[in-house]
């Protein structure tokens, strides 16, 4: 063997290694991740929620969102509410995934009620800011945790815009340590260097204040694009699923662009206002974002009240709940 | 196409594949097409002028290599430079003269619209510019023979690795390789993937999460920082652009030496120079040698006394700092770095030897003192460089000096550089002493994949979500 054959022998040798050390990384964090994290524990039991909701009395009700929504909703505060308005109390269950939004969603219910066939009755979507557009999407979290190879056709022609986006979503797929890296720095930074959430998001907004609005939008930054929100309009529709947008409360407050109450109106779902509660305070939302124990209550209340009547007078829920009662 | 995007690697993919299958003529044929279909990536358009940059040096070479009459040699390398300067004047400097003429007239009175352009500078025209030039230039004095052959030349022009951002490669280092068939030894293999994965690590890495700091801090309104702040900023931005700069060349060189080519080492640990002729012998050095071969030499150099010596360094970097754009802040950046040459200049001889780089185990227990020194005054000309004008830069400047209140993001930007910064410096510091930048390349194969391993974690974990382009393409 010449010096070249065994050169090369050992770069390869090097480079095997390396793929073994990092795969071996990869397995790792894959195993430790559902006791290390509780969103991902979450989001692994997605079709375990779905399918035991699926057995429940009807309404089945989900409530689908991101933290805003795992904090600000309390199913006991709902049930109580349906009971004392005399409406049907159902099953309620919520996917609330952290960081989220709309693409995220839209993949969220697809893979875990549409696709298994374990549709609820209503789907209650939170959001605020700009949340239902589709400006946000995360490829390779998508690739990680909310979409498999069954959605690539349609991810690929609909969503992901040029090369790099595909293969953001492909590493994603096939590896974790790059499809949750943005989890893994906001861990690791807030564990290592010293004020990093509040610098990161200091850094932001100066990024924020300073960019230009972009090629899409007018000036003032109003023009959105919503397509996996009018795709999943018309999915959940078409599937009978009562839909139902609620614009969540945040102590900044922000204004509901026109376009989403259009939208909503067009495919006859509904749109709750529920940004500013009289009842809420800054108080109540201790980090100065999610509601606090108290606000949920308000909240939930409010939105149950809402809905009560709509639960209430549809006729597929009426004998249902009789039977359930 | 960007050396840090999916799309470039399965373009050198291809590339590789086809380079392998294909004997020498076809490679250089293949390798033009390659290199025109990288450039033509960003704008077609701008392929014509490299294709006339092509031509036009193409023809006047051979036309100098053929006159015996000194006149019209000197003429026709005249055309040459006029024609080249005069491209990269119009793309790069004529908005920036036009509007400070106007200025000018109207701080005395006259009232002057100067015609401006919306001119898109087109990527990489410096450096290919400094390229073509540096070819007749050799060919005039008679240090490099015309190329005969039109394809050889125009892929020296093109090559892809080297195009938009360097090294600037002299026809005598790279035509050879050119027209010669080349070889991929099992060293050039290993090699070339140490160098990529370097050049990713402290591109992606490194200078992309700096990036973050930095623009933030320098998009700030300079009043509301504070001393703290300002120093991160700066010293953010010195690890940024060294990461992307030195990055970007790394990569470059990688992937021709996967290909059988050597380039120029630009970059050969700048930060632990001792002086600043030794930071430009270390940083940016096919530019640096550049301007050494055929601007300051040519102005006389060091041959003229001590007062003309001093003049010759003030205007080869200030005219080297105007050829990184045309702004108020390259040019106060290079004057400072002028003043700093000369000012060390005056200092020669006592502390450190007159002549060249002195090698990394010189000047003693010196070095340090020297090396962080000079540092800080490099990073002060970082200032001027990055700084969105001459004001910013002064106010930041003044609260460096006089400010000294600290801050949650002071404190987090001086452990993110920490965090990211100490690593590849320990490192590089390791490769400094051994003065060989691919020492790693040649350790056991356990070590360098443990190395490879590091590097791929944090490329794969620590990537930034927002993409950052090479800030050497706007130049």
């Amino acid at each position: 063997m010449n010096s070249s054959t065994s050169s090369f022998n050992s770069e390869g040798k090097a480079v095997l290694l390396t793929l073994l050390i990092l795969s071996m990384g990869d397995l790792a964090l894959r195993w430790a991740e559902v006791n290390l994290s509780i969103d991902v524990r979450h989001i692994r039991s997605f079709p375990e929620i779905t399918r035991k909701l699926s057995h429940e009395p009807a309404p089945r009700v989900v409530f689908l969102g991101n933290s805003l929504t795992r904090h600000g909703v309390d199913p006991s505060v709902w049930a109580s509410v349906m009971k004392e308005l005399k409406a049907p109390a159902g099953s309620v269950a919520k996917l609330v995934p952290d960081d989220t939004t709309m693409p995220d969603w839209y993949y969220v219910a697809l893979n875990s009620f549409i696709r298994p066939g374990n549709r609820p009755d209503v789907v209650i979507l939170g959001f605020t800011l700009n949340q239902l557009t589709d400006e946000r999407i995360e490829a390779g979290r998508l690739g990680a945790y909310f979409c498999d190879l069954g959605n690539v056709s349609e991810l690929f022609a609909k969503d992901l815009e040029g090369f790099a986006p595909k293969v953001d979503f492909l590493m994603g797929r096939l590896c974790r340590l790059y499809g949750v890296r943005e989890q893994i720095q906001a861990r690791f930074g807030d564990k290592i260097i010293p004020g990093y959430q509040a610098s990161v998001r200091h850094l932001n907004e100066i990024r924020r204040r300073e960019s230009p609005p972009k090629k899409h939008q007018t000036a003032g930054g109003k023009v959105h694009s919503y397509q996996l929100l009018d795709r999943a309009l018309a999915l959940w529709r078409a599937q009978g699923i009562e839909v139902v947008l609620v614009a969540m409360p945040i102590p900044s407050g922000y204004e509901i662009d026109q376009a989403v109450v259009l939208k909503a109106q067009s495919v006859g779902a509904r749109l709750i206002d529920a940004r500013e509660l009289p009842a809420l305070t800054r108080e109540d939302f201790p980090d100065g974002y999610h509601m606090g124990p108290k606000a949920a209550k308000i909240y939930t209340r409010f939105v149950a009240e809402r809905m009560a009547e709509t639960l209430r007078e549809n006729a597929r829920w009426v004998g249902v709940t009789a039977s359930a009662n | 196409m960007l050396f840090n995007s999916y799309i470039f690697w399965a373009f050198f993919a291809l590339v590789l594949l086809l380079y392998r299958w294909l004997p020498h003529r076809g490679q250089n044929w293949m390798l033009l097409v390659a290199s025109y279909i990288f450039y033509g990536a960003w704008d077609w358009r701008f392929l014509s002028l490299v294709l006339f940059s092509t031509c036009m040096d193409y023809l006047l070479a051979i036309q100098i290599g053929k006159q015996r009459d000194a006149r019209l040699r000197k003429l026709l390398l005249g055309i040459s430079c006029c024609t080249s300067l005069g491209l990269l004047g119009f793309f790069k400097y004529f908005n920036f003269f036009a509007h400070e003429l106007t200025d000018l007239l109207a701080a005395i009175g006259l009232e002057f619209m100067g015609p401006t352009m919306d001119i898109v500078l087109p990527v990489g025209i410096s450096f290919y510019t400094f390229q073509t030039m540096s070819y007749t230039i050799d060919v005039y004095r008679g240090r490099a023979q015309p190329v005969t052959n039109p394809l050889d030349f125009a892929l020296y022009v093109a090559f892809f690795p080297q195009l938009v951002a360097g090294p600037i490669e002299r026809s005598t280092a790279l035509i050879p390789q050119i027209t010669s068939p080349r070889t991929v030894r099992a060293s050039d293999f290993s090699e070339g993937l140490w160098l990529i994965l370097w050049g990713l690590f402290k591109k992606v890495v490194i200078a992309d999460n700096m990036a973050t700091i930095v623009n933030g801090l320098f998009n700030e309104d300079p009043h509301v920082l504070t001393g703290p702040e300002c120093w991160v900023a700066v010293y953010a931005f010195a690890l940024q652009i060294y990461g992307d700069f030195s990055g970007y060349s790394a990569i470059a060189r990688g992937v021709a030496r996967w290909m059988g080519f050597h380039l120029t080492s630009n970059f050969l640990f700048p930060y632990f120079s001792a002086t600043p002729s030794e930071f430009w012998s270390r940083w940016h050095i096919s530019l640096s040698s550049w301007l050494r071969d055929y601007l300051y030499i040519p102005l006389g150099g060091n041959r003229s006394g001590a007062l003309k010596t001093c003049r010759n360094l003030l205007l080869t970097m200030l005219l080297g700092g105007l050829w990184h754009g045309a702004a108020w802040g390259f040019l106060a950046w290079g004057l400072v770095h002028g003043l700093l040459l000369v000012g060390y200049r005056l200092g020669e001889g006592r502390l450190w030897s007159r002549h060249g780089t002195p090698a990394a185990s010189s000047l003693g227990l010196w070095r340090l003192p020297l090396a962080l020194i000079l540092f800080h005054l490099v990073c002060v000309s970082w200032l001027f460089f990055r700084a969105h004008g001459i004001g910013q830069a002064g106010t930041m400047l003044v609260k460096m000096f006089t400010d000294f209140q600290g801050s949650t993001l002071a404190l987090f930007g001086i452990s993110s550089i920490v965090f990211f910064g100490l690593p590849i410096m320990l490192l590089e510091f390791w490769l400094f002493l051994r003065n060989d930048d691919l020492l790693p390349a040649r350790q056991h194969w356990t070590l360098r994949s443990l190395v490879y391993s590091h590097f791929a974690f944090m490329l794969l974990t620590f990537a930034p979500s927002q993409h950052h382009e090479f800030i050497y393409f706007q130049f």
